[in-house]
This record gives structure tokens, C-alpha cells and sequence, in this order.
């Protein structure tokens, strides 16, 4: 292997993959935005899943760093010249941008200053590029549901009630739910006065907050792009019509990030973006076929 | 005359609306007006400070994203219907 990894082994199982309708409506009695937006979590259904290893944590960009040295290679940021930041009240596109430099030039510098935080402003080939590099892939969807929600399919990866000191979401330190957009925007307001940006953490910093196979930053920290293109778990069934249109079109997104609120980082909450979409909140985590005791005794 | 069909969960910024019916030849010139009428809508599709479509959308014409065709300069029919999609989607 090129570039270290701390892979978990996930032994093969069965779960219950999405969210059921009494869910969904609890979700949307207790938070603001509307069911239709995780409508596509289901039907819930029973997944196989084969045995795998998956990243303990989201590529570093510590661990991005080596790729980019040996192979030269650059991201869909860095060709473009911008990436997108959250300004005071919306997207921005900001000169310089990328996984070098999450704020701009201007800002800090991710290798030096923060090299044990996830790598941030990937692209889908980036990452796919990456875990070629590293002799690894991208989870599959379901590989990463499984390995955050476990053969219970937890709502969060330690547990069915939100912590909120046990993960890096726009929840971490407050003192009650965001419930609506308002308060979403009253704690951005002071998150990016009193923080320096982006605002990840050093990765496994929430071991509480850790899966039943022990894997971390699962719901928030960043956003994850996994292998699959996006589709409705029931075809037959309309979600709207952006759901439509963008299956088979985006990849899918999992785990939501810092920025996002307890809803949006549980197991189950699907995301999907166009794959050459790049944010200050999108990294990815890699995994490979699951290595045997005797098998890792011989590599 | 084009359609320009938008998210459910931007017609806060429509006046409830998720197709609307707008004047213009060309992708840029239906999405201004579509931003005249509903301001809101002016950040959700261009950057600020200039008149190009920020990345974080994504416009199609028919199935083709308007970045492969003529970009905001691509040319409208009597007819036709222009998607807008942010970038990212889900709850």
C-alpha cells in the first residue's frame, strides 16, 4: 500500500438499509425542513453486505498530500482556480480555493497547518483518483451505511439519541436543536467569527461518537462521497422531480458535515451532488475487499 | 416564451411556484428575468457581483447541462424547458 490507511475490518451481515415512513415522520415533525427532502431514505430495506474494510477515518490531508506529491496529480478546484466557501449569508465562489487551501491563498495552509484534518474541495474523480493511487476504492453506499449504523442500523453511529458534544455538526457545543433555518443562521454568524475556517476537526477527535465497528467521524465532520451514482431505492416511486433527474446523474454523498445539523448527519440521511461539485465541506473515506488475519500476516 | 422548472424547496422564492413561464431567446435571458421577478432567486443562480452562473447549480436544457451547449448564451425555442438543480441535493 502507497499511502498509510487505518482500515476497519466489517465483517459481512444483514441490515435494515433507510429510514421507515414512521420515521419519516418524526423527522419531519421535529425539524424544519420538509419530509419530500428525505423522502428518498426510503422505503426501508434489508441490505447483504459482504464482508469489507473500511478507512477508520476520512482521507487526511496529510495522507492527500502524499498523493498529490507522487503522482502530481490536481484536483478539479485547483484546475478551475476557485472553490466554493459559505459567505456570510451563501455560497461564494473564492480565488484559490481547493484542498491546499480551503479559504483561499490568503488562508491556512492544510498540510502544514492542519494535516491531521479530513481533506476538504474533492471532487468525485478526486477522490476515485486517489483510492485508485492508494490501491483502494470508494465504499459502495450501503458498505458505508453498514459500517456507520451497524447490524442495527443505529440512527447515529454510538446510538439512536443525538449527542451533540459526539460529533463535528453545526449542533457541536450548542445548548439546544436547531430547529429552524433562523438558528442555523444565528449559529453560522458566530461559528465563522469565532472559528477559523473550514471547521473540521482533527480526525477520530469524537471517539464517542464512534460506530459499532469503531469507525469515526461518520456523521458530520465532511460530507463523503461514496462509489455509487445516486438512485431512488424504489423506482417505481416518485420523489420530485430533482430526485428524477439526478439519478444515475450524481453521486452520492453520505454523513453530512460541519456545517449541517443533527438530522442531516444520520446514517441513513442520503446526499447526492454532481460529481465535479467541490465544497469546503466535501472529503471522502476509502475502503477495500476485507483482508483476512492470515492474509494481513503475509502482506 | 420557455418554461423554467426549479426545486420544490426554492418556491419560498417563486411565490410558491415551481414552473414558471418566462420571455426570452436565450438560458441567460430567461433565468434574469426569472431573478427580476423573484430577487431571491438572483443568489441561488448567478455569483455575486458578476452575471455567471455560480457552480454551486446546474442548468439543463432538455437532458443536456447548458455548460456543454452555449452556457447562459444558449439559444431558447417557443417551448422549451429549462431545468435548475443546485448542485447538491437531499435533506
Amino acid at each position: 500500500m502507497i499511502a498509510e490507511h487505518d482500515m476497519v475490518p466489517v465483517p459481512g451481515g444483514m441490515f435494515t438499509a433507510g429510514t421507515t415512513e414512521t420515521d419519516l415522520d418524526a423527522i419531519a415533525r421535529e425539524q424544519h425542513l420538509p419530509r419530500a427532502w428525505f423522502e428518498d431514505e426510503s422505503p426501508a430495506h434489508r441490505v447483504t453486505i459482504a464482508p469489507f474494510a473500511i478507512d477508520r477515518h476520512p482521507v487526511t490531508n496529510a495522507q492527500f498530500a502524499a498523493f498529490t506529491k507522487s503522482t502530481g496529480y490536481r484536483t478539479r478546484a485547483e484546475l478551475r482556480g476557485t472553490g466554493l466557501t459559505y459567505g456570510e449569508t451563501f455560497w461564494e465562489e473564492t480565488t484559490g480555493a481547493c484542498w491546499r487551501h480551503p479559504m483561499g491563498l490568503a488562508g491556512l495552509c492544510a498540510v502544514q497547518d492542519r494535516p491531521d484534518h479530513p481533506v476538504v474541495h474533492i471532487a468525485w474523480p478526486d477522490a476515485h483518483a486517489y483510492a485508485q493511487w492508494a490501491g483502494l476504492r470508494l465504499p459502495t453506499e450501503a458498505e458505508w451505511e453498514y459500517a456507520a449504523r451497524g447490524p442495527q442500523a443505529l440512527t447515529w453511529p454510538w446510538g439512536n439519541i443525538f449527542d451533540p458534544a459526539a460529533a463535528n455538526t453545526a449542533e457541536l457545543g450548542g445548548n439546544s436543536p436547531i430547529t429552524c433555518m433562523n438558528e442555523w443562521k444565528t449559529w453560522w454568524k458566530a461559528f465563522r467569527q469565532e472559528h477559523e475556517l473550514p471547521g473540521t476537526t482533527p480526525t477520530g477527535h469524537f471517539p464517542q461518537g464512534g460506530s459499532p465497528f469503531g469507525v469515526t467521524d461518520m456523521a458530520g465532520q465532511v460530507m463523503e462521497w461514496t462509489a455509487d451514482l445516486y438512485r431512488p431505492y424504489d423506482p417505481s416511486r416518485y420523489y420530485g422531480h430533482v430526485y428524477r433527474f439526478v439519478s444515475g446523474r450524481y453521486r452520492v454523498l453520505r454523513g453530512g458535515g460541519w456545517t449541517n445539523y443533527r438530522y442531516q448527519t444520520r446514517g441513513a440521511e442520503r446526499m447526492c451532488a454532481d460529481p465535479e461539485h467541490t465544497t469546503f465541506c466535501i472529503g471522502f473515506r476509502c475502503a477495500t475487499h476485507f483482508v483476512s488475519p492470515t492474509e494481513r500476516e503475509h502482506t | 416564451m420557455a418554461t423554467v422548472k426549479i426545486p420544490s424547496g426554492w418556491a419560498a422564492s417563486t411565490g410558491g411556484q415551481t414552473r414558471l413561464v418566462l420571455d426570452g431567446t436565450t438560458v441567460r435571458a430567461v433565468l434574469e428575468q426569472l431573478a427580476t421577478e423573484h430577487p431571491d432567486m438572483r443568489r441561488r443562480l448567478f455569483r455575486t457581483g458578476d452575471d455567471r452562473l455560480g457552480s454551486w447549480v446546474n442548468v439543463f436544457l432538455g437532458e443536456i447541462d447548458i455548460r456543454d451547449l452555449k452556457q447562459l448564451d444558449t439559444p431558447l425555442g417557443d417551448g422549451d424547458e429549462v431545468l435548475v438543480l443546485p448542485a447538491v441535493a437531499g435533506g
